[in-house]
């Protein structure tokens, strides 16, 4: 009973610090699952469990800023085709790479998303609304779809970074509708993780009410909290998360 | 602040949706902790689990249909091709994957 508890709270903390800092979760889930002996899981189990509980935060995102009016749907349509086929493959070769492998390379996602977040907090400027570069942005969300399924992540620090900085979309839009493709993307990524078996659904169950509850908290709490000063200490456990990670790597390649 | 028509379909569908299937977990998950008291059956509880998270899955499908239904309806045929190309992306490739 202990087991399911706490990862209903790893669940929650997902969800909350996901909803406020606009991520899916994944990035919470992961490290919790993988780096907290109790619960004895490889970064595979981690990864699929932590794929289920995003497409949660997204469908519960996505309705909220539909409700804004921040979501634009044509927009998250076109970049859709790119991260739809790029979670499939990235689901695909997640399987053939060793866990090692992804507990090195996953810290560099970490560090990047770090980055990615420190630096909108200070450029958070609205470029007209016109959509530049199109075809470049499909293909750039193919590889944002890529890092989703193999790390078991929305992609949503680069879904954001494609549509703000390469097409030119406000910053809040591109926001909500990569909250609304990570769903889509994180879909198609949960289905593949299901029919290999990959899902405990024991432990996946309470992570998924966990987030989807942390969600719901954590976007209505928005309003109530610093989240300039939320955004720096989750920077600097990220980073701690990312240095600690690679240790592992490494420890088990050698 | 719904601003058109398809913002507020997608959003009904995926509000339903989400809610229906996390319903399901949620009743697993206290079947789950009561079965710590009474004993019921673990193929049962599976079954809730897997069909919420189905429905999860299910459901950003569902809202894809109908934004392609709805683009289809007000004559915008550039995106309801490209909605209902994404829709039959990922459910072919589910078929795809499943063969």
């Amino acid at each position: 009973m202990i087991f399911l508890f706490l990862l209903l709270v790893i669940g929650m903390a997902a969800g909350f610090l996901g909803s406020l800092l606009g991520l899916g979760g994944g990035i919470v889930i992961v490290p919790a699952l993988t780096l907290i002996p109790y619960f004895h899981m490889t970064i595979h189990e981690a990864i699929a469990i932590s794929m289920t509980g995003v497409l949660a935060t997204s469908l519960g995102g996505t309705s909220r800023f539909l409700s804004e009016g921040l979501t634009d749907l044509k927009l998250g349509t076109l970049l859709m085709l790119g991260t739809t086929a790029g979670a499939i493959a990235g689901s695909l070769l997640s399987h053939t790479l060793k866990s090692t492998v992804l507990e090195m390379i996953f810290p560099v996602v970490l560090i990047y998303a770090s980055y990615e977040m420190l630096k909108h907090q200070f450029t958070d400027n609205a470029p007209d609304t016109t959509l530049h570069h199109a075809f470049l942005g499909v293909v750039l969300a193919f590889f944002a779809g890529v890092f989703a399924g193999v790390f078991g992540v929305g992609g949503g620090a680069i879904n954001v970074s494609v549509m703000h900085l390469v097409m030119a979309a406000p910053m809040k839009t591109a926001t909500a509708t990569s909250n609304f493709m990570i769903g889509t993307t994180a879909s198609a990524a949960t289905f593949v993780y299901l029919l290999k078996g990959a899902i405990n659904l024991t432990a996946a169950t309470p992570v998924v009410l966990g987030v989807f509850t942390g969600a719901q908290i954590g976007s209505r709490m928005l309003k109530r909290i610093n989240v300039l000063l939320l955004k720096r200490i989750f920077v600097a456990i990220m980073i701690l998360v990312a240095v600690e990670m690679l240790y592992h790597g490494i420890k088990g390649y050698l | 602040m719904i601003k058109g028509n398809e913002r507020k379909i997608v959003s009904t569908v995926i509000r339903s949706g989400s809610y229906t299937g996390v319903g399901l977990l949620a009743a697993a998950f206290v079947l789950e902790l009561m079965g710590t008291v009474v004993h019921i059956d673990a193929g049962v509880l599976k079954e809730l689990s897997l069909t919420g998270i189905v429905i999860l899955i299910v459901t950003p499908i569902t809202a894809m249909v109908s934004l392609s239904v709805y683009f289809a309806s007000t004559r915008q045929w550039k995106w309801a091709a490209a909605a209902a190309f994404a829709g039959v992306l990922m459910a072919a490739t589910f078929f795809v994957i499943r063969a």
